[in-house]
């Protein structure tokens, strides 16, 4: 039987497969990638060598600048406001800290009995302004003595105040050694007074130096203070 | 050849960026912007530093140079001791009291430096020295010295006195005095 000659003989079809077109293609896609990746390698390459000639001029007017604003400042300027502020500073602590032993005298002479003498004296402040006091003296009669023992526990900062190597003498009187500690609060200036300019002294007038009234000194041996009477002696 | 050129164009991109791009990015770049970095702190801190040194040169300026001069004499930059020895005897005979025996002598402290001066402490830099002297006088010169001493424009720290006694009403004193200078 014939087959009729509309019918396709064969499923292939006649015309040719467009397969190598195909491949053109393929790699003109590739090589406009590729060229496209070169350009903007290249770009790249050109935009890095400008910016690093940019960061170049950037980075020496900056450090020219910077030597400019460095030679601006002057180290004398700054040494002198270093030493400003040290010498604020310290002088600060010195006044905190600073020693004044009048305070110390205006109460023993305030708690000294009119019949008590103390006749040698040695006082050391130590780093924390705690002093340590020692005194020798001799009291008119036991009494006396306990008298000036009560006034002494009485004030707070003379602390441990030890009353010892009690013995009477030929004259009758009582001898004696007192040990104590002085409280920092009677040691360190409390900031009343009148401040004298000391390197000025020399050429300073006679009243700059303005000193306190000092009781009379009797001429006695022993350094007696001014007469207080306490309200109650005990009896021994 | 047209087929090598794509392959010859990526070889190219491939070499620039590894070549050049990338350890130049890495490289010296990196090492601009960090200086520069450096630099522009570096200018901000001397702006800073310059409106800092205006505010204290108005600061310094407010204060009068004669309490400039005060606080110098409070706390000198050098001990001076000399001076002040001369200053302290002009103080003492003016008191009543008869100074001797100066001398300047080692703190008694394990850390002092060996040329006698102390360091009070790390942050304040300041040094300060003993000063021993004996004096002879009544109770009440020496009170009136001591008072002197004590409201001295130079800080005084009487450390150490002793007192000993005599037949005419006037003493003997050993006094140990500390004082300051700024290093």
């Amino acid at each position: 039987m014939a087959i009729p000659p509309t019918i396709p003989t064969s499923f292939v079809p006649k015309q040719p497969v467009q397969t190598t077109r195909r491949a053109r293609t393929g790699t003109n896609v590739f090589m406009l990638v590729s060229f496209i990746v070169a350009g903007l390698a290249l770009a790249g390459t050109v935009a890095t060598f400008a910016y690093e000639k940019y960061l170049e001029q950037a980075h020496d007017g900056k450090a020219a600048e910077l030597a400019a604003a460095e030679a601006s400042i002057s180290r004398d300027t700054v040494e002198e406001f270093l030493r400003l502020r040290d010498r604020f500073n310290a002088t600060d602590t010195l006044l905190d800290q600073h020693v004044a032993l009048s305070q110390f005298f205006d109460l023993l002479e305030a708690v000294t009995l009119t019949n008590v003498q103390f006749g040698t004296m040695s006082l050391i402040v130590d780093e924390g302004r705690v002093a340590t006091l020692s005194m020798s003296g001799s009291a008119a009669s036991f009494n006396a003595l306990a008298a000036e023992s009560t006034a002494f526990a009485n004030e707070k900062r003379i602390r441990r105040a030890i009353f010892s190597g009690i013995s009477t003498n030929e004259t009758g009187r009582v001898s004696f050694t007192l040990d104590a500690e002085l409280d920092p609060r009677l040691v360190i200036w409390d900031g009343v007074g009148t401040v004298v300019d000391m390197p000025a002294i020399e050429e300073a007038s006679e009243d700059v130096v303005e000193t306190p009234e000092v009781p009379a000194v009797p001429p006695a041996t022993e350094i007696e203070t001014p007469p207080v009477t306490p309200a109650a002696s005990p009896a021994l | 050849m047209s087929r090598l050129l794509p392959f010859l164009a990526l070889l190219v991109a491939l070499g620039l960026f590894f070549g050049y791009i990338d350890p130049t990015y890495k490289g010296s770049i990196e090492t601009l912007r960090t200086e520069i970095r450096s630099y522009d702190d570096a200018l901000d801190a001397a702006d800073r530093f310059k409106e800092k040194e205006a505010q204290l040169t108005i600061a310094r300026n407010a204060i009068p140079p004669e309490s400039l001069a005060r606080l110098e004499a409070f706390l000198p930059n050098g001990v001076d001791n000399v001076q002040l020895i001369l200053d302290l005897d002009a103080l003492a005979a003016r008191t009543g009291m008869q100074l001797s025996d100066f001398d300047t002598a080692a703190v008694e402290d394990g850390s002092s430096p060996a040329d006698g001066s102390i360091i009070l402490a790390e942050e304040e830099p300041i040094d300060s020295v003993e000063l021993t002297m004996k004096g002879v006088g009544t109770y009440a010169a020496m009170r009136a010295f001591l008072t002197a001493t004590e409201e001295s424009l130079r800080p005084l720290d009487l450390m150490e006195l002793s007192v000993t006694g005599s037949d005419t009403g006037v003493y003997s004193y050993d006094m140990k005095f500390r004082l300051y200078w700024l290093r």
